[in-house]
């Protein structure tokens, strides 16, 4: 049980900025990643405990909840202040909105490839390769680009 | 190509080689270290930290009693078959009762209820985990699929945020939605 409880510990903040930065709304990342441990323990609790597995199935409950909502991506007012933590700043928690909102403008396999390669402990390539079913060298290529379009939809204001 | 090597130092993947070329084109090319800085602005407001405070999920203790290995396992599947056939061979016996444990986080309240179409929406009082701000029962309850909320100083009515299926009743709250053993 030690070593679930460490790995929940471990990995609930870094699934729950993945599942944010994937819809930019709060209770829903909170639920897919509280339901994403829930699978996981259930069908591979026994074994060594796996960061991509655990992503992937995070993953697949959010397509799932996107299928049933028919929509794959948020609009602006999906973004809820509540992602960003009371310790910000008035002015580092504006910063974050403006960005998780041009986050929700790119097509959903850059934010995805995004999503997944930012934050803390962030994943290797190697590991979001196996996420997402792609090879090393094409996720090398797609992350620069997906930086690149959320930087122009930054620059542009359109946020 | 060597624009790439910007998200490969971002994302610490460099290899000697690429290190090399990368330290290089910096000195070199004054529109790459812009470039540079510009995405790793980007990035650190991007992986602003984010953390959530939710218990462990209820599944960890059905792991934790599975978690002992081989041959309770295979006891454990060998009775459970059993029961199976049983349950099939008596189709009248009645179903059997499974504990769920409901839990909640609330710091701030003074006390907190369970209310659903299990207890007809009678409010039965839920017990503070010592300081920690979880409150928590343990309900009996056969199989099926129950409608249930929360309800905090005796007031205020809030679904389960742990689970994801919700559904407005005929007074506007939002109820959750869970299925025991089904």
């Amino acid at each position: 049980m030690g070593d679930i409880e460490a790995f929940y510990r471990a990995g609930k903040d870094r699934l729950f900025g993945y599942l944010v930065r994937m819809t930019a709304n709060h209770d829903l990342s909170a639920d897919v990643m509280q339901e994403s441990f829930v699978r996981y323990i259930e069908h591979y609790g026994s074994g060594p405990c796996q960061y991509p597995l655990l992503y992937r199935i995070a993953r697949n409950a959010l397509t799932d909840h996107f299928r049933r909502n028919n929509r794959f991506t948020y609009t602006d007012d999906d973004v809820e202040d509540r992602c960003a933590t009371p310790e910000q700043t008035i002015e580092a928690r504006d910063a974050f909105q403006q960005v998780l909102k041009a986050m929700q403008k790119l097509k959903p396999d850059d934010r995805e490839i995004l999503s997944l390669a930012t934050g803390d402990g962030n994943l290797s390539y190697q590991q979001i390769g196996e996420i997402t079913g792609n090879s090393e060298a094409n996720i090398k290529v797609r992350i620069h680009r997906a930086r690149l379009k959320l930087r122009e939809i930054m620059k542009k204001g359109c946020v | 190509m060597k624009d790439e090597l910007i998200s490969l130092f971002i994302d610490d993947e460099l290899d000697l080689d690429e290190k090399t070329v990368f330290v290089e084109t910096v000195h070199a090319d004054p529109a790459f270290t812009k470039e540079t800085l510009d995405l790793l602005k980007q990035e650190k407001l991007l992986s602003t930290p984010l953390s959530i405070n939710r218990p462990m999920p209820q599944a960890f203790s059905l792991k934790r009693l599975w978690s002992f290995q081989f041959p309770f396992k295979a006891l454990a599947a060998g009775l459970a078959t059993a029961i199976i056939v049983m349950l099939v061979a008596w189709p009248e016996t009645k179903p059997q009762k499974l504990l769920h444990r409901f839990v909640i986080f609330e710091p701030g309240v003074e006390q907190a209820e369970i209310a659903g179409s299990f207890s007809r929406w009678k409010p039965l009082p839920m017990k503070s985990s010592g300081q920690n701000g979880y409150w928590e029962v343990t309900i009996e309850l056969p199989p099926g699929e129950y409608e249930y909320s929360y309800f905090l100083d005796g007031k205020k009515s809030v679904a389960d945020p742990t689970e994801q299926f919700r559904k407005e009743d005929d007074f506007g709250n939002i109820n959750s939605i869970i299925r025991i053993g089904i």
